[in-house]
């Protein structure tokens, strides 16, 4: 296994703001790496200060072994996909692709035979004279990936790449996304704020939390068993129990998690309390009682009895679902 | 409280008025835009037919009456050598102003665009506009003084033992003289510090306009600085560059003041449009001397398209 | 005057044969109580500028005759304003007055109702300028040469010559005139240059140096070419040429005795001279439009003109000459002979009034170069061609 990316001990001030803080991290080659956190976590500094961007107050980053304390982004094999995409308006879509390799000093034909082999692996292969304006969203997304890939780098940043995309062409353009990487087998690195997109692209991420990483595994591992109540909190919509139930429920005088689907309406259980709120979803309908003054949410499958508002619920659930977290 | 009707009442004229400008907002457009546009188009552009008008006369050689017939004999006086003299004089000047000014102004409004901020950025916009609060004829002024042979400038130079630049500079044939202020060089000079802020501000707006990512998007694909600058930088900033390069170049065509007071009394266009108009009492030529930054400011704003200077507007 | 103001093109050449005779006032009636002047900045002065200097005052409370003036800058105005009409007087220069006579703009003036035509200086009294086939145009104003001013400390003696200006030389403080002379940035300049051919180059056979055939002419464009050489700046504006003489290190130009007198008394050490071969000058005339609404005023004015202090604080004022040479010494103002003879009263005789250059002359049909010529080769010798 190779490591594609490593922060050690590496932090990002700004004054007396510490946007990265103290980061340790790896990423494997090959990988499929997300960076989740709200904004100002300090996920996007960790990309800025892999493709050059922004240069570490303190720590060392890696890349592929190599130390690049002292290496502008120019000189870096690292392409990034930009969240605004940052094609250049003046240029048409072939010359923006090839403009990495014309700054390299690659010959004209050459150059202009890759983009154009680079825009037909993105699909736009008949969009090459067209300038960046008179393209839509996505096609110009792909333009700024093709851009990127084109220089064959060893790692590509992609910043939120699909912020800016409405719903259906965010999906549609996150499993293409995957299929890419999936055939050229490079390092993708993914700062995204969207949860899904993190845990559906993702082979491993890292939640961010005020500058340092909150935790750090594959999604079913972050997902599953949240180790923060932030982490909880941020990733999926896992009920988050305070110390003194996670006791009632079997467990040490700590936070705790447990996801709705896990929890099941019964006629008896260790949590009850009266039904706030019933939400219908389609694929069954999302029950939250009130149990000793927190919200717990269930979720009821279509086909089964939903209680009604007001009345008394009782829940029970399997022991091994209850994620004790580090937090007491 | 029970609404008794669907719509309230109108309140007089006002509502009605309003009423018709919502359904027809072309009318309240063409009321807008009437009198600037007759201001445009009878003041503006009239004049500037009149003008082009007069330049199709000639004058009678006898009688200095203009005779108001339309002959391209003006036309042909324009390119007497002594008149080309003018035309070339000033042409070379303003290309020279324009320029240097832009060479001097990219820096500073590089710096302003993308470095300075908060109290800094107000000291720019300070910086800049200041001189334009001062009265024009009072900066002229106060540079022949500045660069008069016993100005302040030789007197620096004699102090700090570096006359001999300016003795250099002045000995230089074409551009030199027995003084800075007698000079192509002072005129030059004087125009460069003129115009500049009609430089530096409409190039600090583009530069503005180029996002930083846009930026690193060309570093992160492997250009130096040197290849963003002349890659992305300048074809993105050049409308403002352009733009500036208006001001400056029509500004420095159409300038009588400068080389009036600061230079070697060769005519520029301005000062033969003046002399022409006033103390010949030639209009015809006059006109046509005046024509003549109107077609170079037209030729020029053409190949600027041409070469794409508006392209990433 | 102050600035010369020549019209470009005008060619007066049919002068005689357009001039409108017209009938003349016989006698003058009351006031119309005003009176409305088309004249020269500086040259009708009611003590607004300077409390000291008021020759409007008087003449009002005297006739009643409220005085309005309209400053004009060139000459090419003053014919413009007259041409378009409702003003009475009009203080023309040499070279504006005959356009005015010819263009039938102005009216005879009938110098018996002038009491004071008397006492106007003889040499002045038939002037060309505004005396037509015997027939007076206009009454004189004022009068004053181009004379050579001179640094005192460069030139301890007065220069005697003009060729400190027109060719290359070491002045006695032994460096060069080069770049530290001036010379008149107007057309009319070419008079001085012919001027200085018709005393040291009599070869030339120059008789009036504003009637030049083609070989003087290009004589003395040539002079004038070398003299570009020597010339770092052209003045016309006065102002710019008296900075040049503080701080530009300039020590000779031809100027008016008005930036001498101002110079001097700003403590600049400079004279004045008119040298040997003599010099060109300004010659201004009241004039009285032709459809004048207020002829009584007007005549009332020309009076006054001459008999009360405006001649001699007007020279004061002006650094210029009277018209009438009593007021030289008869204390009705400031002025007194010491200031006349500075500002050169005494060399009216060597002083060639401008006047249009025309190109039928004394010598003929067609002999003479054009004053638009002068006006174009002009602005080509200054751009150094």
């Amino acid at each position: 296994m190779t490591i594609a990316v490593e922060f050690s001990d590496t932090s990002r001030h700004f004054g007396s703001v510490k946007a990265v803080d103290g980061v340790d991290l790896q990423i494997e080659e090959g990988s499929f790496f997300a960076m989740l956190g709200p904004s100002g976590s300090g996920k996007t500094t960790c990309l800025r200060l892999i493709s050059g961007f922004e240069q570490p107050t303190g720590g060392q980053i890696r890349i592929f072994g190599e130390d690049v304390s002292n290496t502008p982004p120019h000189l870096r094999n690292v392409n990034t996909v930009f969240q605004d995409y940052a094609l250049f308006p003046h240029m048409s879509v072939r010359d923006n692709v090839a403009y990495g390799l014309m700054v390299k000093g690659m010959g004209k034909r050459e150059r202009l035979s890759q983009a154009e082999e680079m825009l037909d692996l993105v699909k736009l292969g008949q969009f090459g004279d067209r300038k960046p304006s008179q393209l839509s969203g996505g096609q110009r997304q792909r333009v700024a990936l093709a851009r990127a890939l084109v220089n064959k780098p060893r790692v590509l940043l992609l910043d939120e790449p699909l912020g800016a995309l409405d719903l259906k062409l965010r999906e549609a353009m996150q499993d293409e996304l995957k299929a890419l990487q999936h055939r050229l087998g490079l390092t993708f690195v993914f700062v995204t704020h969207d949860q899904h997109e993190a845990l559906s692209m993702a082979d491993s991420l890292a939640v961010f939390s005020d500058g340092k990483i909150a935790q750090i595994g594959t999604p079913a591992e972050v997902y599953d068993r949240p180790r923060t109540r932030f982490v909880a909190d941020f990733v999926g919509s896992s009920n988050v129990l305070p110390p003194q139930l996670t006791q009632k429920l079997g467990g040490p005088a700590q936070w705790s998690s447990i996801r709705p689907e896990q929890i099941r309406l019964a006629d008896a259980g260790p949590l009850f309390g009266p039904v706030t709120a019933l939400r219908y979803l389609g694929a069954g309908t999302r029950v939250v009682i009130d149990a000793e003054g927190t919200q717990v949410a269930a979720f009821v499958p279509a086909g089964q009895p939903v209680p009604a508002e007001g009345s008394i619920a009782y829940l029970n659930f399997d022991a091994a679902a209850l994620n004790v977290m580090e937090e007491k | 409280m029970t609404p008794s009707t669907a719509t309230l009442p109108t309140r007089g004229i006002a509502d009605r008025l309003t009423g018709l400008f919502w359904r027809r907002p072309g009318i309240f457009l063409l009321l807008l835009l009437l009198p600037p546009l007759l201001w445009l188009g009878v003041i503006y552009l009239g004049s500037l037919l009149a003008l082009l008008l007069q330049s199709f006369y000639s004058i009678d050689e006898f009688s200095g009456m203009v005779r108001q017939e339309l002959t391209l004999k003006t036309y042909g006086e324009l390119l007497r050598p002594q008149n080309l003299d003018i035309l070339i004089r000033t042409v070379v000047m303003a290309a020279a102003v324009t320029l240097a000014c832009a060479a001097i102004a990219f820096p500073i409004a590089y710096y302003a665009a993308r470095f300075a901020k908060g109290h800094w950025k107000a000291v720019f916009y300070l910086g800049v506009m200041l001189p334009l609060w001062s009265s024009y004829l009072v900066k002229v002024y106060a540079w022949k003084l500045i660069l008069a042979k016993e100005g302040i400038l030789s007197w620096a130079a004699n102090a700090t033992g570096t006359s001999f630049i300016i003795d250099g500079l002045l000995a230089l044939p074409v551009i030199g003289s027995s003084s800075l202020s007698t000079s192509p060089l002072g005129t030059f000079m004087v125009f460069v510090y003129v115009w500049l802020p009609y430089m530096i501000l409409p190039m600090q707006a583009a530069l503005e306009r180029v996002p930083t990512s846009m930026l690193e998007a060309s570093a992160d694909l492997g250009a130096t600085r040197g290849q963003t600058f002349r890659t992305v930088i300048l074809p993105l900033a050049l409308p403002g560059v352009i733009a500036g390069s208006i001001f400056t170049f029509s500004l420095t065509l159409g300038d009588y003041i400068i080389p009036q007071i600061v230079g070697n009394s060769a005519n520029f266009i301005g000062m033969a449009v003046y002399q022409l108009q006033g103390t010949a009492g030639n209009i015809p030529l006059a006109a046509a001397f005046a024509v003549v930054p109107i077609l170079i400011m037209l030729v020029y704003l053409w190949l600027a398209k041409r070469a794409g200077a508006f392209d990433a507007l | 005057m102050k600035y010369l103001k020549l019209i470009g093109t005008t060619a007066l050449a049919t002068l005689t044969a357009v001039t409108p005779v017209m009938a003349q006032i016989a006698e003058i009636g009351p006031g119309e109580g005003q009176l409305s002047i088309v004249a020269w900045a500086g040259y009708i002065e009611r003590g607004e500028t300077d409390p000291a200097f008021d020759w409007v005052t008087g003449f009002e409370e005297k006739t009643g005759c409220k005085v309005s003036v309209k400053t004009a800058a060139t000459s090419d105005e003053m014919v413009a304003l007259m041409n378009e009409g409702g003003f009475d007087l009009v203080t023309a220069s040499g070279d504006a007055s005959l356009r005015l006579i010819a263009g039938g703009r102005v009216q005879p003036v009938n110098v018996d109702l002038v009491p004071s035509w008397k006492d106007v200086d003889d040499r002045l009294k038939n002037a060309p300028w505004h005396t037509v086939d015997g027939v007076h145009y206009g009454v004189p104003y004022m009068w004053g040469p181009n004379v050579l001013m001179y640094n005192t400390e460069v030139f301890k003696e007065a220069p005697t010559s003009w060729n400190v200006v027109f060719e290359e030389q070491t002045l006695p403080d032994g460096k060069s005139n080069k770049g530290r002379v001036q010379a008149y940035d107007g057309p009319i300049y070419i008079a001085d240059a012919a001027q200085y051919l018709m005393a040291n180059k009599p070869e030339l056979g120059i008789t009036s140096v504003y009637e030049l055939n083609e070989d003087q002419y290009a004589a003395a464009l040539d002079l004038l070419r070398g003299q570009r050489e020597l010339t770092s700046r052209y003045w016309h504006d006065a102002f710019i040429q008296m900075d040049d003489f503080k701080n530009e290190g300039i020590v000779a130009s031809g100027s008016w005795p008005f930036m001498v007198n101002l110079l001097q008394a700003d403590g600049v050490p400079v004279a004045s001279v008119i040298p040997k071969e003599g010099a060109t000058g300004w010659a201004d005339t009241s004039m009285l439009h032709v459809n004048a609404k207020n002829p009584n005023c007007a005549y009332m004015w020309f009076d006054h003109q001459l008999s009360s202090n405006l001649q001699s604080d007007l020279a004061v004022w002006f650094g210029a000459n009277p018209s009438v040479l009593a007021a030289c010494t008869d204390k009705r103002g400031m002025l007194t002979p010491e200031i006349c003879t500075k500002n050169g009263l005494d060399d009216f005789e060597r002083i060639k009034f401008w006047t249009t250059p025309v190109s039928n002359c004394a010598a003929g049909e067609g002999a003479c170069v054009p004053y638009y010529r002068w006006v174009s080769d002009y602005i080509g010798v200054i751009g150094g061609r």
